[in-house]
């Protein structure tokens, strides 16, 4: 279709209408993010004179944003604890790595996490969570959330499909109601409501609830992506295990689910995409994540004209984690394509 | 006589060695009781806290609040609105905000999703390039960090409003965006003649231009030429006036004013929501199958009624699905406008329940009048994918 050699008139002056907007558009911005800016490791002043960026804000604030108000002396603490999770993550996401050590790899890094964030055994000071902050935080509600809320969708879509009508109406009303509210009335419920329904002994740190609403709040989406999924599978998979005998887990665990999540990989991914981008939410309820600390980094009125850097410093952040799990998905999608063409 | 004793000792020999416990409906039975019995504690566990701690800290339970008066004021609302309304009230000049901000960005959204979308499978390089930025751009940054940043720039870079921009009578400045707008004042003479001859000229040229017509389309154009010729016909005879807005001594008068915050949760929206738009266009549009479009060409039909006839039915059922789950998100997305002030229903709700201090609630309506308004639109976009879908015999 798109041969080079058809290039008509019309469509070379579309091409050249286009790079004029573009270049219009793109040379004020250009301008402003490079040749007017201001760059370095200097004060407010600094930016006096110019139109351009103030970048000397991200050198400046750059630690409030990506750690929260965590001991400066300590800062080694949650970037570790966040490439551990991270690595984790990633190492997760390449098929060639899935066997039983990354079970126990699971296992550790989130313990590993919450000791190294949190302190308070093997001589580490202990820092509340009420001061943790920024992006170990995002990746930590991201990262558990998804965790968590994986297992748990697979079983409210188990439970959506199952024949025991009781089993059915209640997973089908969960992930209709939750599905049906925005996040937000889910994190004030936790917020609001839930000390009210827990014994008022339990404090239960805001940090905690907010991690909890988000998981109940994913596991409604993925549940219906896992049954999506499942709903591809031919019945008669079910009886041929049912024929050999083979228990309902392990049909579920070794035959159905491999075959229904390779079915919505993009789905899926889509949904952690969502889940790290929603983890920005919890800013509305006063949780330090990474956009709740850019904003406290603009509460400083020295600094507060340079908004659109702070922004657009946290924006790219953001951008390089979902782009990256937007190439992932591609890529698995890919892997699995070309193993099913060689059946 | 002996067959039928085998037979019972053998049920007998069954029952023994396999036992109830393994019968599959006595099984399903147990675990339904077992899920009831859960919900049913994990209900009493919440309510049984809930009544002790409403007690303890001297807090009241009930919906009787509604019909006190608010007492707070709402930047700006779709209808009348007074601080000595109800809460009641307050809540449905929230939802009326909600409701308003949503059809708007739902409109935006769907003319830059398909534009996007179209433009995605440009044959132009540079215009597919353009497409997929944008959509790369936008989708890959939270929601609530582009109304923020929308909201800084509504309110911090544009001119102050008396050098405000001014473009054909539309004024754009910090404290808002202000529109002309029609005022009417007819009389009752006046407002039927008017009426008239707008019908006239609707149906005219629904007669004789329009070829008498009856698609969707063709009636809703119709129905656009016909307010059209209503207001000019209005206009000339004087019973309406163009009502611009005027910066006078440090306000402006007259026109519509959409606030910082109103616009900020628009653009935002539309703008982000359009990504995903696009997408699932582009996809829907990839969906139809290339010989769909080499038969209707072969067929002689032109390129335009290939894409009518041929392709948009196609790619429309292949569409609608994610479409209205991305609808049904721009709706629950709007909740995002309590982050910048702008007073939706969870804006509201948020600040009765700071006043009153009514959690549970208030929660409780918030997420009653969402999962209403979900249910509506998805029964709403089922009924027309009905329409839509493929008709086997």
């Amino acid at each position: 279709m798109r041969s080079k050699t058809k290039v008509s008139a019309g469509n070379r002056l579309i091409t050249v209408l286009v790079f004029g907007v573009v270049a219009l558009a793109l040379y004020p911005l250009f301008r402003w993010a490079v040749i007017d800016a201001v760059w370095g490791n200097l004060g407010p002043e600094a930016c006096k004179e110019t139109f351009g960026a103030c970048w000397p804000v991200i050198s400046e604030k750059g630690s409030l944003i990506i750690f929260g108000r965590y001991p400066a002396a300590e800062l080694w603490r949650p970037a570790l604890a966040s490439a551990l999770l991270l690595g984790t993550a990633i190492v997760t996401a390449m098929p060639r790595f899935w066997n039983k050590a990354l079970l126990l790899a699971w296992i550790a890094a989130p313990l590993l996490f919450l000791t190294l964030m949190g302190g308070g055994i093997l001589g580490l000071s202990s820092v509340p969570s009420s001061q943790w902050g920024g992006l170990p935080i995002t990746i930590m509600l991201s990262v558990f959330g998804i965790g968590c809320a994986f297992p748990l969708g697979i079983l409210l879509a188990c439970g959506r499909l199952s024949s025991k009508p009781v089993i059915r109406w209640v997973a089908t009303s969960y992930i209709e109601a939750v599905r049906g509210v925005p996040l937000i009335t889910v994190l004030f419920m936790a917020t609001f409501i839930l000390p009210l329904l827990l014994p008022s002994g339990w404090n239960i740190s805001a940090m905690v609830r907010a991690q909890v609403a988000i998981i109940l709040f994913t596991a409604a989406y993925l549940a219906e992506v896992v049954r999506a999924g499942m709903q591809t599978v031919p019945k008669g998979q079910f009886e041929a295990c049912e024929a050999l005998g083979i228990s309902r887990f392990e049909t579920y665990v070794k035959v159905v689910l491999p075959q229904a999540l390779s079915m919505v990989i993009a789905p899926t991914i889509n949904t952690f995409v969502t889940v790290l981008k929603d983890t920005s939410l919890v800013a509305i309820v006063s949780i330090s994540e990474l956009l709740m600390t850019a904003r406290q980094a603009l509460a400083d009125p020295v600094w507060r004209t340079h908004f659109i850097e702070v922004y657009v410093f946290i924006a790219v952040i953001y951008f390089v984690f979902c782009f990256a799990m937007g190439k992932w998905s591609k890529s698995l999608e890919r892997a699995y394509i070309f193993s099913k063409g060689r059946e | 006589m002996t067959i039928q004793k085998i037979e019972n000792i053998r049920e007998v020999e069954t029952t023994r060695t396999v036992g109830i416990w393994w019968n599959r409906r006595f099984r399903a039975s147990i675990q339904q009781v077992i899920v009831i019995l859960c919900l049913v504690a994990v209900v009493w566990f919440f309510a049984s806290n809930a009544a002790v701690n409403i007690d303890r800290q001297k807090l009241n339970f009930g919906f009787d609040f509604l019909w006190r008066e608010a007492g707070f004021g709402i930047g700006e609302s779709l209808v009348a609105y007074s601080s000595q309304n109800s809460f009641a009230w307050a809540f449905v000049v929230g939802l009326a905000n909600t409701v308003g901000v949503s059809l708007g960005a739902l409109i935006l959204t769907t003319v830059i999703g398909f534009a996007v979308g179209i433009g995605s499978l440009s044959m132009n390089t540079a215009v597919r390039r353009v497409c997929l930025t944008y959509v790369a751009m936008f989708r890959n940054v939270p929601l609530l960090l582009q109304l923020y940043l929308w909201y800084s720039i509504a309110t911090g870079l544009l001119p102050a409003p008396a050098g405000a921009w001014n473009f054909l009578g539309i004024y754009v400045s910090r404290v808002g965006v202000y529109l002309p707008v029609v005022t009417f004042s007819p009389t009752p003479i006046s407002a039927l003649t008017s009426l008239a001859v707008a019908g006239a000229v609707s149906l005219g040229v629904w007669w004789f231009i329009l070829q008498r017509n009856l698609s969707l389309m063709v009636v809703l154009s119709a129905a656009a030429i016909a307010a059209v010729a209503w207001i000019a016909t209005m206009l000339v005879a004087g019973d309406a006036v163009i009502d611009l807005p005027v910066w006078q001594k440090f306000r402006f008068n007259g026109g519509m004013k959409f606030s910082p915050e109103f616009c900020a949760l628009l653009l935002g929206l539309s703008v982000y929501t359009a990504s995903f738009v696009a997408e699932i266009v582009r996809a829907g549009i990839v969906a139809v199958k290339k010989g769909q479009k080499e038969a209707a060409q072969a067929l002689g039909l032109t390129s335009g009624q290939t894409m009518r006839y041929v392709v948009v039915p196609q790619a429309a059922r292949v569409i609608i699905p994610p479409l209205t789950s991305q609808y049904l998100n721009l709706v629950k997305n709007s909740s995002l406008g309590v982050a910048i002030g702008y007073p939706d229903f969870v804006s509201i709700g948020n600040t009765t329940l700071n006043i009153t201090g009514r959690a549970i609630e208030c929660v409780a309506i918030m997420m009653a009048v969402y999962l209403a308004l979900s249910l509506t639109i998805s029964a709403l976009m089922n009924i027309y994918n009905k329409k839509m879908a493929l008709r086997t015999r």
